[in-house]
């Protein structure tokens, strides 16, 4: 079965563009608009890998990676981060973000990142 | 009641002290009219306060498009993104949740941030997305409740044109409204606040500017100077700056020009305007900075010109007793050109100041009927900072049978008028200048012959009766049968 990526952004056309390429090369998506609906979704569905933004409403791109890095059952799950301006948080938090994509990204990166990423697994 | 500063060059002044923490405002504009540029200074602004930003989009632009913008701009810090200016966008939460979910999401991140100034941009897609006049109230009530109660200022920006009766100006506090306004072939842009509760802002139209640093609003020079800023330095009318001109001095009524005064020095082109205007900031002594405001030559070439009449005013700019501020030809904001004497003024403590050529402010005014007023303020505000002003005026006709005054409101605002004219006489022209006004002091009416040469402008000795050369049409008068004194 295809592989299931999760795109977490707030602004809805990116979150929309980014999932419609990547189904385009044959991945199945899920998508979420904030770190918190991002984790609801976590609850019920096993995806291989996520992409997401940073600066988002109620729980951000960083706040969801801790998440997911801190629960046993999701940690292997490699996480993208997207932004414009991330600042010094990679720097601050080592090995948290599997990749960095700066925005505006180009969206062939985008499914070169995700399919580089699931084919290391 | 507690204000917040926004940053923005000139919009606290309009404001009277910049807008109330925890109330809500519209700004609004077509697009392109400058609302997203001026609502991130206030943020980042905020930020340099140490204080956080919260701007939230429901628009399809994207924010890594609008930072990139930003990014050109002055004002941005990327070190304050995301860590005190923070993007997110509602459009999500509008299309999942409603306007319900919309405003529980400005107050959780709101509260989550501390911000002090939230900007909602998309004001507009609220509307669309309500059903129903009272549907839109109550929102924008809702919203406004939540960020008084949480002492955070919002700005709600919209491309709407929204009316005075509109349900979003009877909620809200305040409306700044930015628009730009096409004259002849120029546009010029303008900011209005036609709402602002709870004190007292600057009313009218103000221009302001875009560029690199992002918005700067030059408030109406009348409106903000409508009472000079402090009050009149005292000064007698003996009190007196020499003009550096000895026999103009003395028929000034002695020792030259009343200090704290306004003069003008009108008359056709090349008549000696600018170098009574050099001679004076000559003689400036070390107490008195002086000021060079310009439009026609450049310092280089005014320095030369200063040189060819025997006046040192390079030293006197190598040592910083001088500077020359020179505008060189261009559409300009007439309260930008205001705005920009009098910050030179205060930088420095100007004390003397010659502006060559009040026609360049006519002309960068849009609406002339402000000019009376505009220059009231003017010179007002620089009689009460202790600024004795020279500034000229070119009258049109070089030589003529009428005496061409400037707009006759200009010669009252003025404390005192000097008149230069050229008269032909025997195939050669010749330069005749004439007291007209000085304030609260006698002086000689009559009209004086004078020459430039390489010592500067000079007094020539009256043998025959100049006066009879002021018509225009020069003949010899029949008390005066000798020659009219060469230069």
């Amino acid at each position: 079965m295809a592989k299931l990526v999760l795109v977490v952004d707030d602004e809805v056309l990116i979150a929309e563009l980014t999932g419609e390429v990547l189904a385009d090369a044959g991945y199945r998506v899920l998508l979420a608009h904030d770190g918190r609906e991002a984790l609801e979704i976590l609850e019920r569905e096993k995806p291989d890998a996520i992409i997401t933004d940073y600066m988002m409403p109620r729980l951000d791109g960083l706040g969801l990676a801790l998440a997911v890095s801190a629960a046993p059952q999701l940690r292997h799950l490699p996480v993208v981060l997207t932004s414009a301006v991330a600042g010094d948080v990679l720097e601050r938090y080592p090995g948290v973000f599997a990749r960095f994509l700066q925005k505006p990204f180009d969206l062939t990166d985008i499914v070169a990142t995700i399919s580089g990423l699931l084919r290391e697994e | 009641m507690q204000r917040i500063t926004t940053g923005v060059p000139g919009l606290d002044t309009v404001l009277g002290g910049g807008l109330l923490r925890g109330r809500s405002y519209i700004i609004q504009g077509s697009p392109g009219a400058g609302k997203t540029i001026l609502a991130n200074q206030a943020c980042f602004h905020r930020a340099a306060e140490g204080d956080q930003a919260l701007f939230v989009t429901l628009l399809s632009e994207s924010h890594d498009t609008l930072l990139q913008h930003l990014s050109t701009l002055d004002f941005y810090e990327p070190h304050h993104v995301p860590q005190s200016v923070y993007y997110i966008s509602a459009l999500g939460t509008l299309q999942r949740e409603g306007l319900d979910g919309v405003a529980r999401l400005l107050r959780e991140e709101t509260a989550s941030r501390k911000a002090s100034l939230l900007v909602f941009d998309g004001l507009l897609n609220v509307r669309d997305a309500t059903g129903s006049a009272p549907d839109l109230k109550r929102f924008l009530h809702t919203v406004q409740t939540q960020a008084a109660f949480a002492g955070c200022t919002i700005l709600m920006l919209t491309s709407a044109q929204l009316d005075d009766q509109s349900p979003e100006h009877t909620v809200v506090d305040g409306v700044i409204e930015l628009g730009n306004m096409v004259t002849g072939v120029r546009t010029v842009r303008r900011l209005q606040v036609r709402k602002f509760r709870g004190g007292a802002s600057l009313e009218g139209l103000h221009q302001f500017q875009i560029d690199q640093r992002g918005v700067t609003i030059f408030p109406r020079l009348e409106a903000q100077y409508a009472l000079p800023s402090m009050e009149d330095e005292a000064s007698s009318p003996e009190d007196r700056a020499g003009t550096g001109i000895q026999d103009l001095d003395a028929i000034m009524g002695g020792g030259g020009i009343p200090r704290n005064s306004a003069t003008l020095v009108f008359g056709p082109s090349g008549i000696g305007k600018t170098t009574l205007g050099l001679h004076f900031l000559a003689a400036s002594q070390p107490d008195e900075p002086a000021l060079h405001y310009g439009f026609y030559e450049n310092p280089k070439r005014l320095l030369s010109k200063a040189t060819a009449l025997g006046l040192d005013l390079r030293s006197q700019v190598g040592k910083g007793q001088l500077e020359i501020m020179w505008h060189p030809p261009g559409e300009r904001l007439l309260d930008a050109m205001g705005q920009g004497l009098l910050d030179a003024v205060a930088r420095r403590g100007v004390k003397r100041l010659f502006i060559d050529g009040l026609g360049a402010f006519e002309r960068a005014a849009i609406h002339l009927p402000r000019l009376v007023e505009y220059f009231t303020a003017l010179t007002s505000e620089l009689r009460a900072r202790g600024v004795t002003t020279v500034a000229t005026w070119e009258s049109r006709n070089i030589v003529g049978g009428s005496v061409e005054t400037p707009a006759p409101e200009l010669s009252s605002i003025v404390d005192n008028l000097v008149y230069m004219r050229f008269v032909e006489w025997r195939a050669r022209m010749h330069r005749l200048m004439a007291v007209v006004k000085v304030r609260d002091s006698a002086f000689d009416q009559d009209l004086h012959h004078f020459c430039i040469t390489k010592h500067g402008l000079e007094f020539v000795p009256q043998k025959d009766g100049a006066d009879a050369l002021l018509s225009g049409f020069a003949h010899r008068s029949p008390a005066a049968a000798g020659e009219v004194p060469s230069a």
